[in-house]
């Protein structure tokens, strides 16, 4: 009986797991109750990947009421993919999480902080599985304010600030979405997005559709941090701690770049997005505007979290040229990139995260020795950069790499040869990194440090490892993309 | 074809020098002679398991080894070793066995050897895997390796500036080149339709022809000239010299640079024989001999006088390789064999004399041969091949270069004479540096004040240099008997059909190139002659190009490119300032309006607006007064401004009553008060004016930058009021709100239609939008948190101050007696509503199915309630009355209404399915009983709990705000923050 209700239930364990880490409060309980909510909702999410593998769209209806008065819950190759990628790293980000938040936020108000940590992500896997556009905005604020909360709780009082300015705009980028589905409603008198999709391309290119997708792709392009609208990320990623940004950075802007895939293929459709309104052109310039500037601007940074984060709007550029590219190539290069960068970065904030632990600083500077008195997060980190500047053998390679043939299959070569250079920026800052921590001394006031524990070891490295392991065993990450870009593409493009 | 050894040996080859790599990186700091015999003992193993493919390879034959990795795009793990892979596979192994013995007695105990033949191992791992690769991207991904492992190898001292910089430079650059290789073999295998390496070989016919030729032919040219220090890159290996010695004669003969000139030979059948080849490689080629020679002759480092031979060989080999010519390959490639053994020796010589006298300086050097005889004898012997003396290797490829030279395939008669004489004039240069590494450093007067008495060094150290130069003479005089086969077969394997005649011989009678080496050699020395002077004056640099440093080029564009570029780029696009970013969004978003409008046009819709009632009419126009004049006064008098914005929104509550929507106006009243007195609360802790921290600007700016904003607001504004109005006048279409107002009572079971969808049709819209409610509350108080009050807004209000100073001067009053007896009235009133308005609120939340009502708007009303107590009691007042534990209420408010959704399974039914039925109740009657009930009253203790909170966090504010101004006024120590007493749990 459970399997039918697993898409329901995959949104509402968080939602009820997280009154419950108020109202159950002892030691380390709150934490418990996060990990076991976020882990089995990992389980979920792989369950209902294989059954939309094994047997299509998977429909839930809300309420009992059907689609399109309902609110219904529409699971394809798309959402289940993005939802596996959310929640697997949700659930190694949990485990690093306890540690590292002990030390950075204290056990004072742990079960606040975890309750807005569920409801974040609550948020986050109702937005993506929905299948209703009102819905989606619902959930989008859920994970928009759990994340403000998140990034407060922040050691550094400029988390504050840095979470009243994501607020502003934030609730701005909000705005605009909820605008736009209320201009698609009052076009179409709907909010089913099958029914919205069917409507919007019988309408045509009417001008209250167009004005609804302008606000639309404005307000997503803010939640994803596409350049220029990426102002608010560094701070927040920034201040908040190493375990929020470590979660934020491989779900909070995936699941903005989903919300945007969605509207522009599912709703609106290729045809329309790409060929009346060519969205592809201004999409394809501010990517690479943005990941030359951001990644030139992030070689310049002297606090690694800082420097991951401006990374990280760099990264978004290369999904966001994939999907600006239209075709079949080009959307699975950009939604596997979503996938490879979900797992480096995680591993890479996450190292960040045991230095802070141990020296208490993100700070260039107290990456100095690293190398030697931290070797395995050191080496965690490595492998994280190096999958980020896209070497084989690693997943960055494999989304570079596909990205790259949908360029010249699309016949932009000036484009490709571009990425691949942009990626000798990556190496630069990385290198930044790697050379204090190998080749520099420790400063003489940071005193003995040690290994991180394992308890953030372990974490870290299966984010590390499943950075290796997709990049050689590429089946679910290539396939996964491919699937996906196929069912929202349809015959388009072929 | 003779299989003798099995294929799956090639991946043994490749990869036990990393595993090696990883084993010595795990050995003990000091295990000095543990790590040089496991490295010695790979590299022999090496060397023996590629000797064993010889017959293969010598019969024509290819080894293969393939694994799958992502076969769909033919992207394979393939080694595939050939008679030319072999030749140079082979050197890899054989000079870095000879390199290992070396740096065993090179190496002080001191340094971490371990980690140097764990860097050492792993490159030639990588070198290994590069030559070997039969896929072009694993090709680029060894290259890379190759440049990852040199940069930690150049920079294995890096305790010193020196080695650090020459290893980020050589990394920057090869690196660099290394990505332009990448791109250049995606376009090579886009053009071919594969990257396997066999097939790219096979095409070069259609490589040629097509149009991205000369693209795929550029980037991948810039990864070989970089990676063989051509000009203009050739700046980063004098700079690598600072790596130890070992090192240097590794990459800098066999290895590192030889992996570009590799590259040319190995797409020679694909890439080769076309004008641009000639003129990129060709000039290229010639540029860097001429230039890397001269500068070669007034180097006074050892090292450094090798380091720019090195590049003037590699020209010489390049512009072989340009001259796209059969015979010009053989040579180059035999140069390279050539150039390695004995450039090998003479680092390792340079490196004995370091080692021994303490100093590579050819100006402290002198008269070693008295000294070290031996080894005297032996750089002699290198320094005469480096020269091209007759009867040593050298010499030979210097012939058929020389040869070749004199057959330059162009027509343009200019470039066909200077040729000859470009190369007669760089072996006069090669010729007069080797001298002058040879008698600066052995002959002359006994050195005088050298850090250390030179004498030989261990027997072990000099072996490989034996072995070496022993290779030089010998393969000088019987050049056809000993390398001939070796060579044969590697041309052979990269020419196939091609392969033309040439011969190995040491005399080809009376010839032209025989005359130009001679005029080569006299001339050589008579420079010398004519130079030694000039030498021994000590000047730094070479005459007429000093100033022509590429290197400080590379510096300050790296400079520019890291430091000033990006820090520009910050200044104006990372702004940390909220107003900017909000600018920009709002611009983005204008732009894109604007752009979609003029795509599509915009006008208004077909439908005609009826005429306005004028009383609605004019509730509106003091609405909108008040709007622009809340935004108006926003800035300054902040409380003007809320009660104008509190106007607004009660002339929204008006319309919605006017529009027949109760159940709207009430929310949007009650939203209103409640909104409007936390706003209050909030308001009141903002700094009193806005601080310009920065120098007074002009007037002009500061007016150009209000009218900015003001454009933009307008714009924003009167866009959306535009787009509105335009999207209004349409024709509606069939909305879904039809079918709510046809089913909410015959399926939702309520007459309430705005009640209905709140809690069934779209019930779970409502709870996402009661968790976002509970997720504000949160977020309200966590930034609260820390919140500590500007200095100026800390002083009590005017009001409270003339009060407490009233109370304090009359002696019967005690403080605080004054307001408590002008709100008496008030004050009584209000606690006797208190219940009063709780029944409301209950009877709002039963009713709401079927009456305007329902759990939101009675949450709100129960919030008002409290809201009222505190306005008159006050703060601490409420704080140590107040029983309500705003939290819990709202996590089992959420836990009510999400398990009322889940109840729904236990009858098989999906999430949130409602049920409604009538319920008899004696006294009651028939009472209508829904499932959407239980959800209201989950949605009800949600909103009390998330409105109490919120008016808590935000109360409180004033007694901590207070306390700590008392105390910094009194000098005593901030206390630490109160808590109130209903969050006291919450810590």
């Amino acid at each position: 009986m459970i399997a039918v209700h697993l898409p329901i239930l995959q949104v509402v364990l968080p939602l009820i797991a997280a009154p419950l880490c108020v109202l159950f409060r002892a030691r380390d309980l709150p934490w418990a109750i996060a990990a076991v909510a976020t882990w089995t909702a990992f389980a979920i999410s792989g369950l209902l990947l294989a059954q939309v593998y094994s047997v299509g769209v998977i429909s839930y209806e809300i309420g009992d009421w059907a689609p399109p008065w309902g609110i219904e819950y529409r699971i394809d190759a798309l959402n289940a993919f993005v939802l596996l990628v959310v929640s697997g790293v949700s659930a190694a980000v949990i485990l690093f999480g306890r540690d590292s938040m002990l030390a950075e936020f204290g056990r004072s108000r742990e079960y606040l902080f975890y309750t807005a940590y569920l409801l974040t992500f609550c948020g986050l896997l109702g937005v993506t599985i929905t299948g209703d556009a009102f819905n989606l905005f619902v959930f989008l604020e859920i994970s928009s304010l759990g994340t403000y909360v998140l990034i407060a709780s922040g050691n550094n009082r400029r988390a504050l600030l840095a979470s009243y300015q994501y607020l502003i705009l934030g609730t701005i980028g909000a705005t605009f979405i909820v605008i736009g589905v209320g201009f698609l409603y009052a076009m179409t008198g709907t909010l089913n997005m099958v029914d919205l999709a069917g409507r919007v391309q019988a309408y045509g290119a009417n001008t209250t559709i167009v004005v609804a997708f302008t606000f639309l792709v404005v307000g997503a392009s803010l939640k994803l941090a596409l350049f220029p609208l990426h102002l608010w990320l560094p701070a927040a990623y920034t201040y908040a701690p190493s375990m929020v940004s470590a979660f934020l950075a491989a779900t909070a802007t995936k699941v903005g770049l989903y919300v945007l895939v969605r509207f522009v293929f599912t709703i609106f459709g290729p045809e329309f997005s790409f060929v009346t309104l060519s969205l592809g052109l201004p999409l394809a310039i501010l990517a690479l505007v943005g990941m030359f500037v951001t990644s030139t601007v992030a070689i310049f940074q002297n606090d690694v979290k800082r420097m991951l984060a401006f990374s990280s709007v760099a990264q978004i550029g290369y999904m966001v040229l994939g999907i600006s590219i239209h075709t079949m190539l080009g959307v699975a290069a950009g939604l596997m990139h979503l996938f490879n960068h979900a797992l480096m970065k995680g591993a890479l904030f996450c190292a960040v995260g045991c230095i802070v632990y141990r020296v208490g600083s993100s700070r260039l500077d107290a990456f100095a020795g690293a190398g030697r008195r931290m070797p395995w997060t050191m080496a965690a980190f490595c492998t994280g950069g190096i999958s980020l500047i896209g070497l084989p053998l690693t997943a960055g390679f494999v989304g570079k790499w596909y990205l790259v043939l949908a360029l010249i299959d699309r016949g932009w070569w000036p484009l490709a040869v571009l990425v691949v250079l942009s990626s000798m920026l990556a190496v630069i800052y990385i290198w930044r990194v790697v050379e204090v921590a190998y080749f520099r001394d420790p400063l003489p006031e940071a005193g003995p440090v040690e290994e991180a524990p394992l308890s953030l070891l372990l974490p870290t490295w299966a984010l590390a490892f499943a950075n290796i392991w997709f990049g050689i065993e590429t089946s679910l990450n290539v396939n996964g993309a491919f699937a996906a870009a196929e069912s929202i593409l349809g015959g388009f493009g072929s | 074809m003779p299989q003798t050894m099995p294929d799956a040996l090639l991946p043994l080859v490749v990869g036990l020098p990393f595993a090696a790599a990883i084993v010595a990186g795990f050995l003990s700091t000091h295990a000095r002679g543990a790590a040089a015999l496991l490295a010695g003992a790979v590299a022999v193993v090496d060397v023996v398991l590629i000797w064993v493919a010889y017959p293969t390879v010598a019969g024509g034959g290819v080894l293969l080894f393939e694994l799958e990795w992502m076969p769909a795009l033919g992207l394979n793990f393939v080694l595939r070793m050939d008679g030319f892979a072999w030749l140079f596979a082979g050197l890899v192994a054989a000079i870095g066995a000879l390199i290992v013995l070396y740096a065993r007695y090179y190496m002080s105990p001191e340094d971490p050897v371990p980690r140097f033949f764990s860097f050492l191992l792993a490159f030639m791992g990588s070198m290994t895997g590069m030559v070997l690769s039969g896929n072009l991207i694993q090709l680029a991904f060894f290259w890379e390796l190759t440049s990852l492992f040199s940069f930690l190898l150049i920079g294995y001292w890096y305790h010193t500036a020196q080695a650090r910089d020459g290893a980020r430079m050589a990394l920057t650059v090869t690196a660099a080149g290394g990505l332009c290789l990448f791109a250049g073999v995606l376009v090579l295998g886009h053009i071919v339709g594969s990257y396997e390496l066999d097939r790219v070989l096979a095409s070069g016919e259609h490589i040629r022809a097509h149009p991205l030729y000369l693209t795929a032919l550029i980037l991948i040219l810039l990864g070989a000239l970089t990676k063989s220090a051509q000009f203009p890159f050739h700046f980063w290996l004098p700079h690598a010299m600072a790596a130890p010695t070992p090192v240097s004669a590794y990459l800098h003969s066999a290895t590192l640079v030889k992996a570009g000139v590799f590259l040319m030979a190995r797409f020679w059948p694909a890439l080769a024989g076309t004008e641009a080849w000639f003129w990129i490689v060709g000039t290229a080629g010639v540029t860097t001999l001429l230039i890397g020679a001269y500068v070669a002759i007034f180097q006074h480092d050892l090292k450094g006088l090798l380091a720019y031979s090195t590049i003037s060989h590699l020209g010489l080999i390049t512009l072989l390789l340009g001259l796209n010519s059969e015979v010009g390959l053989v040579a180059a490639v035999f140069h390279a064999m050539n150039h390695a053994t004995f450039k090998a020796s003479l680092f390792m010589a340079a490196g004995i004399i370091d080692h021994e006298t303490g100093t590579r300086d050819i100006r402290r050097l002198s008269g070693l041969h008295r000294f070290m005889p031996f080894t005297a004898r032996l750089a002699m012997v290198a320094a005469a091949a480096m020269a091209g003396v007759p009867l040593l290797n050298g010499f030979l490829s210097k012939e058929m270069f020389f040869a070749e030279a004199l057959r330059a395939p162009t027509s343009h008669l200019l470039i066909h004479d200077l040729i000859p004489v470009g190369a007669v004039l760089a072996s006069a240069f090669s010729v007069t540096y080797s001298l002058r590494f040879i008698h600066g450093a052995f002959f002359g007067p006994d050195p005088v004040d050298l850090p250390r008495v030179p004498r030989e060094p261990p027997s072990w150290m000099r072996f490989p240099v034996e072995i070496l130069v022993l290779a030089c003479i010998i393969v000088g005089i019987l050049p056809a008997a000993t390398v001939g086969p070796f060579l044969d077969t590697a041309i052979r394997s990269i020419l196939g059909e091609a392969t033309p005649q040439y011969s190995l011989e040491v005399w080809h009678g009376l010839s032209q190139p025989l005359l130009m080496s001679v005029v080569a050699l006299i001339g050589g020395v008579a420079l010398y002659l004519a130079l030694q002077r000039h030498l021994l004056k000590g000047v730094e640099g070479a005459p007429l190009i000093r100033r022509l440093d590429a290197r400080r080029i590379f510096d300050r564009t790296m400079v520019f490119l890291s430091w000033r570029l990006a820090r520009t780029l910050e200044g104006v696009l990372g702004t940390r300032r909220l107003q900017p970013q909000l600018r920009l969004m709002l611009c983005v978003a204008a732009l894109a309006g604007l752009c979609a409008v003029y795509v599509r046009g915009l006008g208004p819709g077909n439908l005609f607006p009826a005429p306005p009632d004028p009383a609605l009419a004019l509730v509106w126009a003091v609405g909108i007064a008040c709007a622009i004049g809340a935004a108006w006064k926003a800035k300054f008098h902040r409380l003007a401004a809320l009660i104008l914005l509190g106007v607004a929104g009660l002339v929204t509550c008006v319309t919605f009553v006017w529009f027949s929507a109760p159940d709207l106006a009430l929310t949007q009243l009650l939203v209103e008060v409640v909104t409007t007195v936390l706003l209050l609360l909030g308001l009141r802790w903002l700094p009193k004016r806005f601080e310009v921290g920065r120098p007074p600007e002009p007037r002009v700016y500061t007016l150009a930058r209000h009218l900015t904003d003001l454009a933009i607001a307008v714009i924003a504004g009167v866009g959306m009021a535009a787009l509105a109005f335009a999207v209004m006048t349409r024709t509606p279409p069939e909305l879904l709100a039809q079918h709510f107002l046809a089913r909410a009572y015959t399926e939702g079971g309520g007459t309430n239609v705005v009640n209905v969808i709140l809690v069934d049709f779209r019930g779970f819209d409502t709870l996402g939008e009661i968790t976002v409610l509970g997720v504000v509350a949160l977020t309200v108080f966590a930034l609260l948190r820390r919140f500590r009050p500007a200095a100026d807004s800390i002083e009590l209000p005017e009001q409270q101050r003339d009060q407490l100073a009233y109370d304090a001067a009359h002696p019967r009053q005690t403080d605080g007696e004054t307001v408590s007896d002008w709100l008496l009235v008030p004050s009584l009133i209000t606690r006797v509503l208190f219940p009063v308005i709780w029944v409301i609120a209950l009877f709002l939340l039963l009713r709401g199915h079927d009456l305007p009502g329902g759990g939101f708007v009675a949450g709100l009303t129960a919030a008002v309630a409290l809201i009222l107590q505190y306005l008159i009691g006050g703060t601490r007042w409420i704080e140590d009355r107040l029983t309500v534990q705003p939290l819990r209420w709202m996590g089992i408010g959420l836990l009510i209404a999400t398990t009322t959704g889940l109840a729904a399974w236990l009858f098989g039914r999906p999430f949130l399915t409602s049920y409604f039925d009538y319920l008899e109740l004696p006294l009651f009657g028939t009472v209508p009983l829904a499932s959407a009930l239980f959800f209201d009253i989950g949605v009800f203790a949600l909103v009390i709990g998330a409105a109490t909170l919120m008016l808590i966090a935000l109360a409180h504010q004033s007694v901590r705000g207070h306390r700590v101004a008392q105390a910094s006024e009194e000098g005593q120590p901030t206390p630490p923050p109160r808590q109130a007493p209903a969050l006291a749990g919450e810590d």
